[in-house]
């Protein structure tokens, strides 16, 4: 029973990404499933509370089954779809996981065994962090036992800071327990699976295959990005769905397919439906199709990117609306004036910059970042291409400074937040880092000369 | 005429340096080629990881390779028959052991006198053997024992508890005082109902 529950979120975040988006290749469905699944479960989980029908076994079953078949209802009612599909997956380019030659295999190898060894880890290892003991894992526990989010946890103020954050971990991993699961720790699990699995995939459609996986190992080994992954806490969640959306977002833009374009506003949501801060990789992507469509006078698809709002503000809305029970749960509250303190605003740089180059965090994947940069100063004063990939990079760094700078902190102070807890706040930028560094010149020409010269041979016509 | 015929060379001997490395981009024609070009280029990778690898400046990765993959694999394969209730102790030691048996020895409607920090810290100090500092902390002991309730008497949020309590729960021999009845045997840490009644 309780491994049904998993394959249940996996298959609506099937039948969502098919219903919503499109098509997509085994790799990218094998990737994006679950994490789009378990968003889609959690946010109808936060329907269900507010429609005051309570959490249990039965109702969610109903829901997800009622929801699934509602957007497969399409491909019900016209079994021509169903042979249209069959044509897709009989296609070879549908199975396509890249080109072999042994540095790619080798690669792919490592970077397997490293998501083997988390998930035995993250498995193995009952929860034991502070954040997630007092705050997620706990309320998780509470909101499977008795139902609803305002539980006697929340009355009894025995619940951490993260009660305030949006929903999307703590009902994620009430999900498992009100399924049986006597840990929540599969679900951390299979959300960093399908996050490097997805990086891959996307990064695929982007560049080859031998450097997309010599990224993909980058990220896969940044040190505190898989230190952390084997934890039920927000972090590496919100940064595998904010720098997906990212990616798909600059997918849609290169590749000009639309399915990208409803990918990034799926997991854009999500990513505002699991920290508030993702707040800033929304924003990013709405400057990114402001730049791209205005000229274009396409206002059509601005409009439909501000859909990523609805999670955030749907969470904000019901905050606001419980003030009374969930205020005391909020940390920090956000300045709309401009806190303008040079003092203050040069300790939160210098804070990042130590983060972004301390020995332990985050390995070689910013210093790369400053020599890819260099390399590529012409290339995005001429390319449009480059500039605005870079701009996907830098922005979110950027407004995650401003966002700092405008907080009032209740419980830390901005020192204590910048050496103990900002090292979690950049794993959405490494991850971006890694899809940048060899998408530009003179990087994707080296590697794609350098995945021909690796391929397996091929027989001349004379031979 | 001469710096024509002198260009002309110079290009024809740069188109033939160009065709000398054409093959370079093309695949291999055999699977010893094949070979021949994945090692080379597998070597240079390689050398440079093991570069990145050993310099301090990225101590990050021989710290994840030691400290995080195989010393936790290691731990692994040393118990691998752990149940969920050892592998918890493992982690939070003797806080995790004494709360499980609150759970055994506890209904799920139970409202438990918990001890105060100041008593966790004292009897911290006397009995360095067991872990116990976390019951300090609401949050983590209530992680441990929900759906039981962990009141505490120095918590003003906790008042409106006090006259539910149903246990005491008794660490470092430490509370018995709460129970308003006497009992021979007095072990240092156990839970006990406040209703005589309902002693096993």
């Amino acid at each position: 029973m309780s491994y049904l529950s998993i394959l249940l979120a996996f298959l609506l975040g099937f039948s969502f990404l098919r219903f919503v988006a499109g098509r997509f290749s085994f790799i990218e469905i094998l990737g994006l499933s679950f994490p789009v699944g378990i968003g889609v479960v959690t946010f109808v989980m936060f329907l269900l509370n507010i429609l005051g029908i309570t959490l249990s076994r039965t109702n969610l079953i109903t829901a997800i089954v009622l929801i699934t078949v509602a957007f497969y209802y399409k491909l019900i009612m016209k079994p021509k779809l169903i042979v249209e599909g069959y044509n897709t997956i009989s296609k070879k380019t549908f199975w396509q996981v890249g080109r072999f030659n042994l540095i790619w295999f080798v690669f792919v190898l490592a970077v397997v065994g490293v998501l083997f060894f988390v998930t035995k880890k993250s498995l193995y290892t009952p929860t034991f962090s502070t954040d997630s003991v007092s705050s997620f894992d706990l309320y998780a526990k509470a909101i499977a036992h008795e139902g609803t989010l305002l539980n006697s946890l929340i009355y009894d103020k025995a619940v951490g800071f993260g009660a305030a954050y949006p929903p999307l971990t703590a009902f994620s991993l009430s999900y498992v327990y009100i399924f049986g699961f006597q840990s929540s720790k599969i679900i951390p699990a299979l959300l960093f699976i399908s996050f490097i699995v997805s990086f891959y995939s996307l990064i695929l459609k982007n560049i080859s295959s031998t450097p997309a996986i010599i990224a993909t190992f980058g990220l896969v080994v940044a040190p505190e990005l898989l230190a952390q992954s084997a934890l039920n806490t927000t972090s590496v969640p919100n940064a595998m769905y904010a720098s997906l959306g990212l990616m798909a977002l600059f997918t849609w833009y290169k590749r000009n397919e639309m399915k990208y374009f409803y990918l990034s506003i799926i997991l854009l949501s999500f990513n505002g439906w699991i920290r508030s801060e993702g707040i800033v990789y929304i924003l990013t992507g709405l400057l990114f199709v402001f730049y791209v469509q205005l000229p274009k006078r396409q206002f059509k698809k601005m409009y439909l990117y501000i859909l990523c709002l609805v999670p955030f503000v749907a969470w904000q809305l019901f905050l606001k609306m419980n003030a009374a029970l969930m205020e005391p749960f909020v940390q920090v509250n956000i300045s709309l004036v401009p806190h303008l303190d040079p003092e203050y605003f040069s300790k939160i740089i210098r804070g990042a910059l130590k983060n972004f180059f301390h020995p332990s965090y985050y390995g070689i994947t910013f210093y790369t970042l400053i020599v890819v940069g260099i390399v590529n100063i012409y290339g995005v004063i001429k390319k449009k291409e480059s500039f605005l990939l870079l701009a996907l990079v830098v922005l979110p760094i950027v407004a995650y400074l401003i966002l700092l700078n405008q907080l009032h902190l209740k419980a830390d102070s901005i020192e204590a937040i910048m050496s103990a807890s900002a090292k979690r706040f950049f794993f959405g930028t490494v991850a971006m880092i890694w899809f940048y560094v060899f998408q530009i010149y003179p990087f994707n020409k080296v590697f794609n000369g350098l995945e021909t010269f690796l391929s397996v041979p091929v027989k001349s016509k004379g031979d | 005429m001469r710096q024509s015929a002198k260009r002309k060379a110079k290009q024809k001997k740069k188109d033939s340096q160009l065709s000398k490395y054409e093959f370079l981009k093309r695949p291999p024609r055999s699977w010893l080629g094949f070979l021949f070009r994945n090692l080379l280029i597998g070597l240079f990778f390689f050398l440079l990881f093991s570069k990145i690898y050993n310099s301090p400046k990225f101590r990050g990765y021989p710290w994840l390779w030691n400290n995080f993959i195989v010393a936790n694999w290691k731990v692994m394969e040393e118990h691998p028959d752990f149940t969920f209730e050892q592998k918890q102790q493992m982690k939070m030691g003797y806080f995790a052991a004494y709360l499980q048996y609150i759970n055994k020895n506890t209904p799920d409607s139970a409202v438990i006198l918990m001890p105060t920090p100041d008593i966790v810290n004292e009897i911290g100090e006397k009995d360095k053997k067991r872990d116990i500092k976390w019951l300090r902390s609401k949050r983590h002991t209530t992680y441990m024992i929900y759906p039981r309730k962990a009141v505490y008497e120095n918590s003003p949020r906790d008042s409106i508890y006090l006259d539910k309590i149903t246990h005491v729960a008794i660490v470092g021999g430490q509370r018995y005082d709460k129970l308003p009845y006497r009992i021979k045997n007095r072990p240092a840490y156990t839970v006990l109902p406040l209703n005589p009644d309902d002693l096993k």
